[in-house]
């Protein structure tokens, strides 16, 4: 079920009444109701993942009951890898085995043989990468003795699966979202408030801003590259850039929101990354669920900062294998490869990272990191990598400056929307969501979500169904 | 835990929401009233023309529906001439579906009237839609929403509103733009009795002009065939009949083992397929925009097979054919 349609308008208000009012009375009626609804949004677009969702997050609930019953260091690591053998083994033959079979065959021709591999035709399972890092997460915690392992299966079905971040993440951490599917949770008024605010940000985001640069960036990037002026590239990868901002933190804030409306604090996922003033902080800032999953469970078992000589070739382990979970092609290794390079400077510098927030005066190192990381944005929406470095070629010899091309795409909405987008972002860099502190008045409050409303509704594609990008990792 | 049922908190929050949704329900409101049509292509209005004339028809009658490769490709003069009964044409676009299709007409069918069906192959695959074209169909023709399950009605109703909305913001900036130089694909290009006529008398295209037909898997989804029922059901209790053929299609476009597996599929289920499928392949030449869309020389060969067919194979009574 996607966020912005009309099932989940009926969905949302049905749930949450009958969550309050009827599951209201146990904590376990809670849970299984949390779960039923759960499984009734995953299995509104495909019923037949649902096997897959659950069969997948059985086998890391008894693992999880293994590994804590495990009388030895041993064997207790046993059952770890057989828990990371299985998801990443589902998450392999579903998202990779034509990629590394595709890689294996270009490999074989290279030394002269014909290999006769299949190929798979699967579809892929919405959200797989996120559940199954999710649930990976609780294994690596148990096994590291954060957490203990839970004895009931709904509990952990339920953390697994609940729906408002079942699909994109963010990629919540057992040791967080666990103890609070364990634990009763009460209406609390404020909190859930503060929810459809942000809920409605992340739909300005999703059905205003993402949704308005699709069309243009499709349109752009399916242009060809050398009879296409060279600042209309520019402006494609700027208004992917805000297209996969908005998608994304969109449905991030609508997660969050609505999850807050169930009475679950999810961990924040976008810090307004775009205000970043280096390629660290941005990664500080952008998908910061992913990141720290990648720093704790990949970057830092590899030693991470401590050794200065093995700092870049962690990086770029780390950037790279994220890459390439957002998607099974040169693209996104291509990408992720790139970023990790973007630190080289910081790591010769040996710089410190900055904790606090931008100002005004940060705005050319803000405008740099923004540049670099537009930059790398064409691997990642490029066909392929020979396709993205036409794109950037073209992109610097066919005039990048052109007055009257880019006074055309300064007169499209979607620039003053962007616009907007930032301004109001700015003014609100200090809190955890762009609504999260309005006026007292409730009059000018009323005035604000009404504004917002109509420009969604004035904006909004009605004729075609936009999915989230990242549905699709 | 205590019991919430007393606590008037989470229904508190959802009445302030509700509040907001009246507001916006009311400036949807206003502008799905403003008699502003949201989109400037008014080909799907002549849903409205073609309604009047069924219910003004008396039976018996010729009701055809399916998609446009009706719409484009039957010249339903020429089979009213043949059957000696009057036609209505109620056929405009296949991603209507064939549910809104069979809603559309099995209430007003009456004793002895003839119901041609004529589905592009994708229907035999998707014959439940959800989309767009709903909107803008409902948009021209707002009665056309009868032919939509109350389900899908409250969405469609909602679409077509805040369409209307963009259009009239974009009356505000200026920005809305007309037809252009659309002269086929609008309401007035068809005739009395519901055909499209206005692309018969255009030089024919080249191939680079021309939409070839996209076939998906599965050929046949489990949608049709209960449609396919209910039509022949309603029918029956009003005592017409129901006959299903071919599509016209260019020969580029033609798959064989399509037309089989439909063939066998609709003859298993009691409802076969009439004449040859192979009757109704014409060469490329013979299609206008998209190799379902009939130009007049195919048009005019498409019919006079149908009668053939509709005369013989069927045994329907053609008083007037040749």
């Amino acid at each position: 079920m996607l966020f912005p349609s009309f099932a989940f308008l009926i969905f949302l208000p049905v749930v949450y009444l009958l969550y309050w009012y009827v599951a209201n009375r146990s904590l376990r009626l809670q849970n299984i109701f949390i779960l039923l609804a759960s499984y009734v949004f995953y299995g509104w677009w495909d019923v037949r993942f649902l096997s897959l969702l659950v069969g997948s997050s059985l086998v890391d609930f008894f693992l999880g009951i293994a590994i804590a019953n495990a009388s030895t260091a041993h064997v207790k690591k046993r059952w770890l890898i057989v828990s990371l053998v299985t998801n990443l083994g589902v998450l392999g033959v579903f998202k990779y085995f034509n990629f590394f079979r595709d890689g294996l065959v270009d490999l074989m021709h290279g030394i002269g043989l014909q290999p006769d591999l299949p190929t798979l035709h699967l579809v892929l399972p919405v959200g797989i990468s996120f559940y199954t890092f999710q649930s990976l997460s609780y294994t690596i915690d148990v096994y590291r003795g954060r957490l203990a392992a839970t004895r009931k299966p709904v509990e952990f079905l339920a953390f697994v699966s609940l729906f408002p971040q079942l699909v994109a993440g963010p990629i919540e951490r057992a040791t967080d979202l666990l103890p609070q599917i364990q634990r009763p949770r009460h209406f609390d008024r404020a909190q859930a408030t503060d929810g459809l605010r942000q809920m409605l940000w992340g739909f300005f985001k999703k059905m205003v801003i993402a949704d308005g640069c699709g069309p243009l960036v499709a349109r752009i990037f399916d242009s060809p590259v050398d009879t296409t002026p060279g600042f209309t590239l520019f402006f494609g990868a700027f208004l992917f850039a805000f297209q996969i901002y908005g998608d994304f933190s969109g449905y991030s804030d609508i997660a969050i929101g609505c999850a807050r409306l169930f009475g679950f604090n999810l961990s924040r996922n976008f810090a307004y990354p775009y205000f970043s003033r280096s390629i660290a902080e941005f990664w500080r800032r952008w998908h910061i669920s992913l990141s720290s999953w990648f720093r704790d469970n990949v970057y830092l078992p590899l030693g991470g900062w401590r050794n200065k000589s093995g700092r870049f070739r962690n990086i770029m382990i780390t950037f790279t294998v994220s890459g390439l979970w957002h998607g099974a092609n040169w693209t996104f290794v291509s990408w992720g490869a790139l970023h990790g390079a973007y630190y080289l400077p910081a790591i010769v510098r040996d710089a410190k990272p900055r904790r606090d927030d931008a100002s005004l005066s940060d705005l050319p190192s803000i405008l740099f990191t923004f540049l670099i990381v537009l930059l790398a944005w064409v691997f990642f929406r490029a066909a392929g990598v020979p396709q993205a470095l036409a794109y950037l070629k073209y992109m610097v010899l066919h005039a990048p400056l052109h007055p009257g091309i880019a006074l055309y795409w300064l007169q499209q909405h979607i620039t003053w929307l962007i616009g907007a987008l930032l301004v109001v972002e700015w003014k609100a860099r200090h809190q955890q969501h762009a609504l999260a502190v309005l006026p007292r008045s409730t009059l000018k409050r009323w005035a604000i979500y009404t504004f917002i409303v109509l420009v969604i509704l004035l904006y909004m594609d009605v004729q075609t169904t936009h999915e989230f990008i990242y549905f699709q990792f | 835990m205590s019991s919430s049922t007393s606590n008037s908190e989470p229904l508190a929050l959802l009445g302030r929401a509700l509040v907001g949704g009246c507001l916006v329900a009311a400036v949807l409101l206003l502008a799905f009233g403003n008699g502003h049509h949201a989109s400037v292509i008014d080909y799907h209005g002549a849903v409205a023309a073609k309604e009047r004339r069924l219910r003004a028809l008396p039976s018996p009658k010729v009701v055809i529906i399916g998609g446009s490769n009706a719409t484009f490709g039957i010249d339903s003069e020429r089979l009213e001439h043949a059957l000696c009964m009057p036609v209505v044409n109620m056929t405009i676009h296949a991603n209507l579906g064939v549910e809104f299709m069979v809603n559309e007409v099995k209430s007003r069918l009456g004793p002895g009237d003839l119901v041609i069906a004529s589905f592009e192959y994708s229907a035999y695959r998707e014959a439940v839609r959800d989309n767009e074209v709903h909107v803008l169909t409902v948009d021209r023709a707002p009665e056309a929403i009868h032919a939509l399950p109350w389900y899908r009605r409250p969405r469609v109703i909602i679409n077509v509103a805040i369409l209307r909305l963009q259009a009239a913001w974009e009356e505000v900036l200026g920005e809305r733009k007309g037809a252009g130089k659309e002269k086929v694909y609008r309401a007035e290009g068809f005739n009395e009795r519901g055909d499209m006529v206005a692309h018969l008398d255009l030089p024919p295209r080249g191939p680079d002009e021309q939409q070839p037909v996209e076939y998906k898997e599965p050929t046949f989804g489990d949608d049709l065939l209960p449609l396919a029922q209910e039509l022949v059901d309603s029918a029956a209790a009003h005592q017409a009949r129901v006959i299903f053929t071919w599509p016209c299609i260019a020969r580029s476009s033609r798959r064989p083992s399509v037309e089989n597996e439909v063939a066998a599929r609709m003859a298993e289920a009691g409802h076969p397929l009439l004449g040859e499928a192979r009757d109704y392949v014409f060469p490329d030449t013979a299609f206008h925009d998209t190799h379902y869309h009939l130009r007049a020389v195919g048009r005019r060969l498409r019919t006079d097979q149908l009668i053939r067919d509709l005369c013989g194979k069927a045994g329907i009574n053609c008083c007037g054919a040749e």
